[in-house]
């Protein structure tokens, strides 16, 4: 067998992209690991190495698990509405024959919105004394329907998930669009000429046949669900008390916010085996439904 | 297809003319300060440029800082102060997040010197700095702040014309007498008290209070006796605080949990509530916003009919950090621009612009509103003057993240997520996991 010639083109393209990537990922990564045995503070030089007892904590921690049972709750409520709107959307547009690129582009706006400023614009929608959603409440009569909608501990949690949903559904609508479009028409034209309803093909041709999109969104949304920051910062700051702090905003909070990086970074390695777990399993269970044309 | 590659090649030029003007941008405003003679030098040996950071709290604090830098920089003809503003609210998050990522400041507002005090970060004030101020913080015997502010005094805040109105007139002489009034609001059909809970630090006013009268008074070191072993949050007078905040805050606006501190002064002028516990910052906030709005101020009384206010040194202060502090020019500069903030025409501006406590020896003469005067007066009188709790120094300490925690439990315990109980028992708890590495006392025996 001829022995492949290194081909220092490609090499040298290569390198510098290759270097930036360990310099500032890898690296770090592999630091991260040891840090998460450390008390280390963030601020002085002195790291004190000690064990796994930032494990301990973690798993022994009320606050983890709460942080989790949040990261959780937010990424399957998150998951499964920007998908299902995302889905609705693009199967509006796509029966769209007038203005179809004015649509598309209006769903996607809130995408482009920075996470921060989504998360200020809707902070003042849901204000209690100010926000738009009690004052129409308030002119309708309807006063006692009025909530404090990120400060109830009940709804908080639930409001953050609302506004990913509104920010994210759009981003997903441009992968299903594009997957719709190329559900052969004859097939579907074969299958009204047997009979089929609409819901009938929908089922069972369309359906299958975008799978591939359903298994990218749902891993997007997955992991986009398990990393959300920007709007929780924001918006409730991880309360009232404790209840939308995710584990992404706990290992900020406590590394950055409560000096004790050696743990955030436990938080985040914790954080990194969680994420791999779920996509793989979440994998496994959509690529097995996957049809190739 | 000539046109497209016109257009692109005229893009490509506008890029690179505007990348090129972006590099000459910084040396453009150097000389576009206009006529250099008439401006001081000679205090650095070269021209010295330095970072500053500061925490924007409110308009009042950035309009004075800008006027102040602004004026330092067309003082002098060799010292420029390169201002970045940090957020109020998470301020220290963003100097750790500046330090990690090597932009630590030449100076900035410190308001954690015990922990980069222990991390070698900053460095000692001059003798001749330090000597400006009534009294300063210590750390191994040195001062590594300058005080441009003393203890915000905490009261209400209150619409006197309201109170006028319907007839609420008497000062309170007891806690009791406090709540009386609540209830005069509120059967004058107005929400007596707005907190804005969205911040988790303005927790710290109620907190702070009851901590102070329930716990302080009967123990001033029952933050060192936790480090020893000897006190608990389980104990009576610690639990008597969160008894405390949630009897009150059946008196605080329905939406405290979501509403920001910002938006206080809103809910004032606007009469979604007619008082607010907090500090005499406030009180330019609420005139900017309404000139005509009817200040008034009193002091909250504890249970047993005294005064008991925060007040004192603070630990908060410019700080030079201890890596400028070895260029000379550089420590030359911080002190020169401490001297410049602190001279009486610049000084009294910054007092009577965010309505704070003046900390010098010989401080300037301040044109102080009605509450203002107020506040200063029974800050005179107060039966106790103490530190906030957790601005408190050596064995009282508190463990760094501790404060926001506890604020969150707070929270709970408020909103009836969680029992008094149970959470003076999850104190304990977190208490104990934040001390294994954090213990002043310990470590001094030790």
């Amino acid at each position: 067998m001829k022995k492949k010639k290194l081909d220092w083109v490609t090499v040298g393209f290569l390198s510098p992209a290759f270097v930036f990537f360990v310099l500032f990922i890898i690296v770090p990564a592999i630091a991260s690991v040891y840090y998460s045995f450390t008390s280390w503070d963030g601020v002085s030089p002195d790291v004190k190495f000690i064990g796994i007892r930032n494990y301990v904590e973690i798993f022994t921690s009320k606050r983890f698990y709460n942080a989790l049972k949040n990261t959780v709750i937010l990424t399957v409520f998150i998951s499964l509405f920007e998908n299902f709107f995302a889905l609705v959307l693009a199967l509006l547009v796509d029966h769209v024959f007038r203005l179809k690129n004015l649509f598309r582009s209006i769903f996607y706006i809130p995408v482009i919105l920075s996470g921060i400023v989504s998360g200020f614009i809707w902070k003042t929608i849901y204000n209690y004394n100010f926000g738009v959603i009690n004052s129409i409440l308030g002119a309708m009569g309807k006063d006692g329907m009025k909530k404090d909608w990120i400060g109830d501990p009940k709804l908080a949690l639930i409001m953050v998930g609302i506004v990913l949903v509104w920010k994210g559904a759009g981003y997903y609508m441009i992968i299903y669009l594009a997957s719709l479009q190329g559900v052969p028409t004859d097939l579907i034209e074969a299958a009204k000429i047997d009979g089929a309803n609409p819901w009938q093909i929908f089922r069972s041709i369309t359906v299958p046949l975008i799978s591939g999109a359903f298994t990218i969104n749902f891993t997007l949304s997955l992991i986009n669900g398990l990393k959300v920051f920007d709007q929780i910062s924001v918006m409730t700051d991880g309360g009232p008390g404790f209840a939308t702090e995710t584990i992404v905003y706990l290992l900020y909070k406590v590394g950055f916010g409560e000096g004790r990086q050696g743990y955030g970074t436990a938080v985040g390695i914790v954080l990194l085996f969680l994420i791999i777990l779920l996509n793989a399993v979440q994998q496994k269970f959509l690529k097995s439904r996957e049809v190739q044309l | 297809m000539k046109k497209k590659r016109l257009a692109a090649l005229g893009l490509c030029m506008a890029m690179c003319a505007a990348a090129l003007s972006g590099c000459g941008g910084g040396s453009g405003e150097k000389t576009a300060s206009g006529d250099d003679s008439s401006k001081i030098s000679g205090i650095v040996s070269q021209p010295t440029e330095m970072t500053f950071i500061y925490a924007d709290g409110d308009e009042g604090m950035k309009e004075a800082m800008d006027t102040i830098v602004e004026r330092f920089n067309d003082t002098y003809a060799d010292m420029t102060i390169r201002v970045e503003r940090g957020n109020g609210g998470t301020y220290p998050e963003f100097i750790q997040t500046k330090d990690s990522i090597g932009e630590f400041p030449d100076m900035l507002e410190m308001r954690d010197p015990a922990v980069y005090y222990r991390a070698g970060k900053i460095a000692p004030l001059s003798d001749d700095i330090r000597d400006l101020f009534e009294s300063v913080e210590e750390f191994g015997g040195q001062a590594y702040t300058a005080p441009f502010s003393g203890n915000n005094v905490q009261g209400i805040i209150y619409n006197r014309k309201f109170f006028q109105e319907h007839n609420i007139n008497e000062a309170p002489q007891t806690y009791d007498d406090f709540i009386q009034i609540c209830e005069d609001v509120k059967a004058a059909g107005m929400t007596p008290l707005c907190v804005g809970g969205n911040d988790l630090w303005h927790m710290g006013f109620w907190f702070n209070k009851f901590y102070t009268d329930e716990v302080i008074t009967e123990n001033p070191d029952f933050i060192a006796d936790m480090y020893a072993g000897k006190t608990k949050w389980s104990d009576d007078n610690a639990r008597a605080v969160f008894q405390d905040m949630i009897d009150l805050f059946q008196y605080v606006d329905t939406g405290w949990a979501s509403t920001p501190d910002a938006q206080l002064t809103t809910m004032l002028i606007s009469n979604k509530a007619a008082m607010l516990f907090s500090g005499t910052h406030m009180f330019s906030q609420i005139a900017e916003a309404d000139p005509d709005f009817d200040i008034g101020w009193l002091p909250v009384p504890d249970k047993k009919g005294n005064i008991n206010l925060v007040g004192g040194a603070v630990p908060t202060g410019w700080a030079l950090s201890a890596e400028a502090a070895k260029d000379e020019n550089k420590q030359k500069m911080f002190d020169e621009w401490c001297r410049f903030f602190f001279n009486d025409e610049n000084y009294k501006y910054f007092c009577e612009k965010i309505s704070c406590i003046p900390t010098l020896k010989e401080n300037p003469d301040l044109d102080v509103s009605e509450p203002m005067q107020l506040a200063l007066d029974a800050l005179d009188n107060a039966d106790l003057k103490v530190n906030m709790w957790n601005g408190q120094l050596g064995d009282n300490e508190l463990p760094p993240e501790f404060r926001n925690y506890c604020y969150k439990v707070v929270t709970e315990v408020i909103q009836g997520t969680k029992s008094v109980d149970a959470a003076v028992a999850e104190l304990d708890k977190e208490w104990a996991n934040e001390t294994v590495d954090f213990n002043p006392v310990k470590n001094k025996e030790s």
